[in-house]
């Protein structure tokens, strides 16, 4: 073992610039595949956060559509403890209601949220762009589309009428801006308490919302399967947003595959490159493999010496691409950026996806230097002495 | 005298659509810590018989004992271990290794043997053998930085690292001036006197040949003569 590898360590010292051209190819590839994982990684990674990241992955509601939960305290304890993924729970109280000023009127959704636990799965703080979260009973937080609509400010009072045409009023605590226009323009946010109050409906809640660890996004469908056991109750409905984002889940998917597929594909160019580079290297060192085996070498220890080879150049080309690949990714995020600075895509750096692509290329190496062990088993002294 | 190397009724046949009888029935021993040499023109067959010797070409009939042990009957990494242990080769073409340094070189058979690092007694018997065939100022040359007599001479040390039992050499001086190659005869001769060695010396070389204790002369695959001084 240790003759073969300072036999392969020589070989490779002594063609220096060809070791050097072998190890930069490998890297390249390295580098183009970490960048290209992280920066699809990335985009999912917005695209999952934009998109469901201030929603509920897991939505109970009741299954007659007519009627509200009671209750969900219970309810809500039955389904984090069903799974640990569970990670944020509220009840919501939703319902519609016609906001009428100085002769104009919209219909919102009042929603009402038990404000401290929804800020787990809408991140209100981070949204508000005015004013403060509705804290106190008869305060509401509207958004920046309704705000311009109806040039409201903090603190004035509105004017809203229920579907049973009642007539109530609420205070404007803040403005927010969820850069969704429909939100923006459609959501009156308040506390749960006031939403009941406003609607007389104690005690009850329209539905209960859920969000799921990052990490287990993709498994929202399996833990609401879960959530749906352990309440174990025929009268309520559960939801994921897999199940309501065909269209979203579908794209996800498309490329996550597309970039499996780059990532393969460069990944068996840069094998296929290794393999003939090291097949080149055995007949380079034919004489040297010959004047070996006519002292006496095995057969097994030949061959290893092309596979220290393959393994020593994975290991440099995979560290030289995690650098390259890093680098390529920090000079993206520092000169792909928009107005404001921040990067057109964050990119997702993962320690893990670059652990993996580096041991992928080193396996990738040692099985292409298969080739030239292979080859260097049926070389033969006598040829060598014979033809010299 | 005991026999080191024996070969009996070796035929060598090249090619099989055209076939070339190289070898045909040769028989021939030498006994241990005897100085052979082994002439004959071009093509007459003597690089064949060699390599057959060696245990590096196999005969197409016939068998080949070295030290007593039948080789024909041996697995290809057995067959390796032997030869790295009881045989020591010197070719035309000193066949060093260009990416190691002379001691290296001739270490290399011991690293092989033991598949590792040389010790230090096995280093200090490589430096011993350096300074006798005159290298010792360049042991830590590379092979490609030395002239073809020394490179030659890193060859035998190499040959001898093992303390082989035979060693077998294909026109060793061929590549060399009428200096070199009266130097390295005088080497090979004194080896065999210092350690018994058995030498089997392939050469075109008559006045060289003339030198050895036995001469055979090879050809057209056949022993022509066999003298004893």
């Amino acid at each position: 073992m240790k003759l073969s590898f300072d036999i392969a360590v020589r070989f490779l010292k002594s063609s220096l610039a060809q070791t050097i051209i072998i190890i930069l190819g490998i890297g390249i590839g390295v580098s183009v595949q970490i960048f290209i994982g992280s920066l699809i990684n990335g985009l999912q990674k917005s695209l999952i956060d934009t998109t469901i990241g201030n929603s509920s992955h897991i939505t109970i509601t009741s299954s007659d559509k007519e009627a509200l939960i009671e209750d969900y305290d219970v309810l809500i304890r039955k389904a984090v403890e069903s799974d640990e993924r569970v990670s944020e729970s509220s009840p919501a109280f939703d319902a519609a209601a016609l906001l009428e000023q100085d002769g104009e009127s919209q219909s919102l959704l009042v929603r009402g949220f038990d404000m401290e636990k929804a800020e787990g799965i809408y991140a209100f703080t981070e949204y508000i762009i005015e004013g403060n979260l509705p804290q106190n009973d008869g305060e509401v937080m509207l958004g920046v589309a309704v705000q311009e609509d109806f040039g409201l400010e903090v603190g004035d009072e509105l004017t809203l009428i229920t579907p049973d045409r009642r007539t109530v009023t609420c205070e404007v605590s803040g403005f927010f801006d969820y850069k969704v226009s429909q939100i923006n323009k459609s959501w009156c946010v308040t506390e749960l308490s006031t939403a009941q109050a406003l609607f007389e409906k104690e005690d009850v809640v329209s539905s209960i919302e859920f969000q799921v660890r990052e990490q287990d996004v993709f498994a929202a469908d399996a833990v609401a399967k879960l959530v749906e056991a352990a309440l174990d109750q025929d009268n309520l409905e559960v939801t994921n947003w897999k199940a309501q984002n065909g269209q979203l889940l579908s794209g996800l998917q498309g490329q996550s595959i597309s970039s499996l597929m780059i990532q393969v594909f460069v990944m068996i160019s840069v094998s296929l490159g290794i393999a003939s580079v090291l097949a080149i290297t055995v007949m380079q060192k034919s004489r040297q493999v010959g004047i070996l085996k006519a002292m006496g070498i095995k057969n097994a220890a030949s061959s290893l010496i092309f596979l220290f080879e393959g393994l020593i150049l994975g290991i440099f080309g995979a560290a030289t691409g995690v650098l390259l690949g890093l680098g390529l990714a920090f000079s993206f995020t520092k000169f792909a950026v928009k107005p404001d600075g921040s990067p057109v895509v964050a990119l997702l750096i993962d320690p893990n996806f670059i652990l993996i692509s580096g041991a992928i290329a080193v396996g990738a190496c040692i099985l292409a230097s298969l080739i030239p062990a292979r080859k260097s088993l049926t070389l033969n002294p006598i040829d060598i002495i014979r033809n010299s | 005298m005991e026999t080191i190397l024996a070969l009996q009724n070796i035929n060598k046949i090249y090619g099989t659509a055209v076939k070339t009888q190289v070898l045909t029935d040769v028989s021939v021993s030498f006994a241990n810590g005897s100085f052979n040499s082994i002439i004959g023109q071009s093509g007459s067959g003597k690089s064949t018989l060699m390599n057959i010797m060696g245990t590096l070409d196999t005969p197409t009939s016939g068998e080949v004992f070295v030290g007593g042990v039948n080789t024909s009957k041996m697995s290809a990494s057995a067959l390796a271990s032997y030869r790295n242990r009881t045989i020591g080769f010197v070719f035309q073409f000193h066949y060093l290794l260009p990416e190691f340094t002379a001691l290296e070189n001739v270490l290399m058979p011991s690293r092989i043997g033991q598949g590792g690092r040389a010790n230090k007694e096995t280093i200090e018997r490589a430096k011993d053998l350096m300074k006798l065939v005159g290298l010792e100022k360049v042991i830590n040359n590379n092979a490609t930085q030395m002239s073809g007599g020394q490179q030659q001479r890193t060859a035998i040390a190499r040959a001898l690292l093992n303390q082989p039992k035979l060693i077998l050499a294909d026109e060793p001086t061929g590549n060399l001036d009428s200096v070199s190659t009266e130097t390295i005869y005088d080497l090979l001769r004194d080896i065999n006197e210092k350690f018994g060695t058995t030498f089997v010396i392939i050469t075109h070389d008559r006045r060289i040949a003339e030198k050895a204790d036995r001469i055979i002369e090879i050809a057209d695959g056949r022993i022509n003569l066999d003298i004893t001084r």
